[in-house]
């Protein structure tokens, strides 16, 4: 079965109408500006679990939503 | 665990066979603007993939939407793929890096070292990747065919385009 996710203006929709949209989430221990700068435009937490993600509704009402969603299923 | 943090995502990405195809197909045909790959296996059945599925997931789910998706353009370039029938369909998980390139070795904590972010071309990259990780295990220094490999190339600003792995389709 093809993931849907959950729009709150269209209702659950396939995830090929949908891009995601990654947020930077620089851990607290880095503390140095410089750091930070690397972490926001590089690294990536990879959840693996429940968390809250931005999606772009591109196949449908074309706006940002928060949607959270667990990867493990 | 370590404290690592990675430019890795990890993605699902799918393949499927079809039953016996009982001419012999010789060719690997892969189309990076149709986004699909086909070849025979030893079997006889007919191998077929895409690219990765959109969302970040550790899911092993296959989708009907991926089959639908990789069959057009498979019909389309060669019409006999259509008088055969799906076998069997899968999912496998891969690290994807930023710049779709691997990564390999030191990490900044000691005795902790990577290689990964080998994306959906890990298997063809892999032999010379290993004995040259060993090598940096063994030999205390960075080989000079992966050094430019290495993680702190992101916080140098030297991403790469690594033409031997899954950058090639990007
Ligand atoms: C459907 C499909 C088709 C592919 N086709 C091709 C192809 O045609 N050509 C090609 O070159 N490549 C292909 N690949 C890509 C290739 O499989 C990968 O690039 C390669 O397997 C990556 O190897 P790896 O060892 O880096 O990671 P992986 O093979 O992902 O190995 C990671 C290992 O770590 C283990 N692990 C994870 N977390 C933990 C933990 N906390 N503790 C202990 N162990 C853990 C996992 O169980 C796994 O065994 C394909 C992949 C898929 C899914
Ligand atoms: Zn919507």
């Amino acid at each position: 079965m093809v993931l849907r996710l959950a729009c709150p203006h269209c209702g659950p929709r396939p995830v090929e109408e949908w891009m995601y949209g990654e947020v930077p989430d620089p851990p607290d221990y880095l503390t140095e500006a410089d750091e930070r700068d690397v972490d926001r435009g590089f690294m990536m937490s990879n959840t693996e679990g429940a968390k809250q993600e931005r999606w772009f509704h591109a196949g449908g009402c074309r706006r940002w939503q928060t949607i959270e969603r667990d990867t493990t299923l | 665990m370590a404290g690592v943090r990675l430019p890795i995502r990890t993605h699902p990405l799918q393949a499927f066979v079809t039953n016996h195809y009982t001419r012999s197909f010789r060719p690997i045909v892969a189309s990076a603007d149709m986004g699909f790959y086909v070849s025979q296996t030893p079997r006889g059945e007919m191998l077929l993939g895409s690219g990765i599925d959109s969302q970040p997931s550790y899911s092993y789910r296959s989708s009907y939407e991926f089959l639908s998706h990789c069959s057009l353009p498979a019909v389309t370039l060669l019409p006999f793929l259509r008088n055969l029938t799906i076998l069997r369909q899968w999912a496998g998980v891969c690290d994807m890096s930023v710049d779709m390139s691997p990564i390999m070795g030191y990490t900044g904590v000691d005795g902790f070292l990577v290689t990964t972010g080998w994306g959906t071309w890990g298997f063809k990259g892999i032999p010379a990747g290993g004995e040259q990780m060993a090598e940096l295990i063994a030999g205390d220094r960075t080989p000079e065919l992966i050094a430019p490999f290495s993680l702190n190339r992101f916080q140098e600003d030297r991403l790469m385009f690594d033409p031997g792995s899954t950058a090639t389709t990007h």
